[in-house]
């Protein structure tokens, strides 16, 4: 909006404004002349950051204030002016001006006030002195500002920092829990897979003991027998019977030795050394304790056990407990896919688990192969997540395989992988680097 | 009179017919054994099966089981006899046995003495 205000009062205020002071009255007078005047009511935006700008403004009356669109530089009030340095260097404005009350201002165009300074230099000092004066106090101000932010900035990283700590420990806290509990659940899962064992076991040691006791029973019987013959052929004839039935004995013994130490190496909690083990003997075994394990929970459960072991399989540096659990939850989930899939009630299902053994690039593969329910595209992705079970809930515990996977990637730094086709076969393939 | 014995254990051959040594000498028993449910009902159908009296069997056999035998030589020859021989005496499995028509029952380790007065005085 523009003003009807008179030359002489604009020679007037010109006059009361530093940087036109020692400025003869002619050249005030023709400065003056080319002067347009605006008012601007308040909040209106007189100059904008950024825009490009050949005036500068003085204020006759009213108030503004300085500002880069958020934060506030200065307040100035009539008898002061803005807009030079655009003015002076070319350059976009630096700051947006804006009115904060009523405001008439006086606009000085970039030629005029050229045409001033070329026909008196003399008032370069001021506008030296007057720039210097506006830049120290835009300095001031932003110091001051940048002191506070700085300080405001130090408060937050202190209290983020603060809050990170706190957050931490409580992730700590967290991450305790989640070990404990990590602990408590592969101590389950050993426990678990172990109460399937002990049906197995019972079997496998009944067996033989029968032997033991009968064969140890029979031979004191044929001492006794022996004392009263006296035909040679007869006495060889028991001698070598006692002979038998005394290795009768010692090999059943043995048997059952072995199933028990079997069964404490499964249950016991960490075994740090790594021993020489025949992983052809452990697989024959823990396939019979897997089968009769799981007859003694399903009596209706059959099916054909098929074993073909290399003959000249080297001893493999393992933990033996930690592989006996691998073996026996491969053998377990095969034969839970065997059952399952004979429950379907197909005419002619054989239901069958084969162990292979071999040599291949200096590893022993052990091969576990059923011709059970296999696995279905959709989740053999997932198979070896923790806590993916396929089985109704309260039948397995979803980590018999992922423990499986961590045992042989992780401590034999061997393979672990699966072939399968749904309804026709699933097979595991260990591979562990002699 | 001829009796069938079934288990996947080769030594109980060697147990048997030395714990009824004096019965074979005596011509008083004659045993038969087979090693898997298969083979008991290939020698079943090949032998005249008039000849057998009685079949022991063992229950948990790889392949087919102990029940499976039982339920075909019941099927086919009703007049056999079989008793059912197991480490499990639980009474599941007892149950099933006689319900699938065993003529008895007896536990690992087995008692021979109890097995031969059961066969001779014909408490079987």
């Amino acid at each position: 909006m523009s003003t009807n205000i008179s030359i002489d009062f604009l020679i007037k205020v010109l006059r009361k404004v530093f940087l036109f002071q020692n400025l003869p009255d002619h050249l005030v007078k023709q400065l003056s002349e080319s002067i347009k005047t605006e008012e601007f009511a308040p909040n209106k935006v007189i100059i904008e950051k950024g825009d490009e700008g050949n005036t500068m403004f003085v204020i006759i009356s009213g108030k503004v204030k300085i500002h880069d669109g958020k934060e506030q530089v200065a307040e100035i009030m009539e008898g002061n002016f803005f807009g030079e340095m655009a003015l002076l260097d070319g350059e976009p404005r630096s700051m947006s001006v804006t009115a904060i009350e009523p405001t008439i201002v006086a606009i000085i165009h970039r030629n005029d006030f050229f045409n001033v300074l070329n026909d008196f230099p003399a008032i370069s000092k001021n506008i030296i002195t007057q720039l210097t004066r506006h830049l120290r106090a835009q300095n001031d101000v932003l110091i001051a500002q940048w002191r506070s932010k700085e300080k405001e900035l130090n408060d937050l990283v202190e209290k983020r920092t603060e809050e990170l700590a706190n957050k931490n420990s409580e992730l700590m806290l967290v991450l305790d829990n989640l070990k404990l509990s990590q602990q408590q659940l592969v101590q389950q899962e050993k426990l678990a897979s172990l109460g399937q064992l002990t049906a197995g076991i019972a079997h496998e040691i009944k067996n033989p003991l029968n032997f033991v006791n009968n064969f140890s029973e029979l031979s004191l019987e044929l001492l006794e027998e022996f004392k009263d013959l006296t035909d040679e052929a007869e006495r060889d004839e028991i001698l070598s019977d006692l002979k038998n039935n005394l290795e009768k004995i010692n090999n059943h013994g043995k048997r059952a030795d072995s199933i028990v130490k079997n069964m404490l190496n499964h249950s016991r909690t960490r075994n740090d050394e790594k021993q020489l083990a025949d992983l052809n003997k452990m697989s024959e075994e823990f396939l019979q304790l897997a089968y009769h394990g799981m007859f003694a929970n399903n009596p209706d459960f059959s099916c054909y056990l098929k074993t073909s072991f290399a003959e000249n399989l080297p001893k493999v540096n393992v933990f033996s407990q930690d592989i006996s659990r691998v073996l026996l939850n491969l053998f377990n989930n095969a034969m839970y896919a065997v059952n399952k899939r004979k429950k379907l009630g197909v005419a002619g299902y054989e239901p069958s688990v084969s162990v292979t053994t071999s040599i291949s690039n200096g590893s022993v593969i052990i091969i576990v192969q059923d011709n059970g329910t296999g696995i279905p595209d959709s989740v053999k992705d997932k198979i070896f997540e923790p806590f993916f079970t396929t089985k109704p809930s309260g039948e397995g515990t979803g980590l018999g395989l992922s423990l499986s996977y961590d045992i042989i990637t992780q401590s034999h730094k061997g393979k672990l992988s699966v072939e399968s086709i749904e309804n026709q076969f699933t097979k595991f393939i260990i591979q562990i680097p002699i | 009179m001829k009796v069938l014995i079934v288990d996947d254990e080769l030594d109980v051959e060697q147990l048997y017919r030395q714990r009824f040594r004096k019965e074979i000498k005596a011509g008083e028993l004659e045993v038969m054994f087979a090693f898997s449910a298969n083979e008991a009902m290939n020698f079943l159908a090949e032998l005249a099966p008039m000849d057998i009296v009685l079949v022991l069997s063992d229950i948990n056999m790889p392949g087919l089981t102990g029940f499976d035998l039982l339920k075909f030589t019941k099927e086919k020859y009703p007049h056999l006899n079989v008793v059912m021989v197991s480490a499990y005496g639980d009474a599941e499995n007892m149950n099933k046995a006689s319900s699938l028509g065993a003529s008895g029952f007896m536990v690992k380790p087995i008692d021979f003495t109890l097995l031969k007065e059961k066969i001779f005085s014909g408490g079987i």
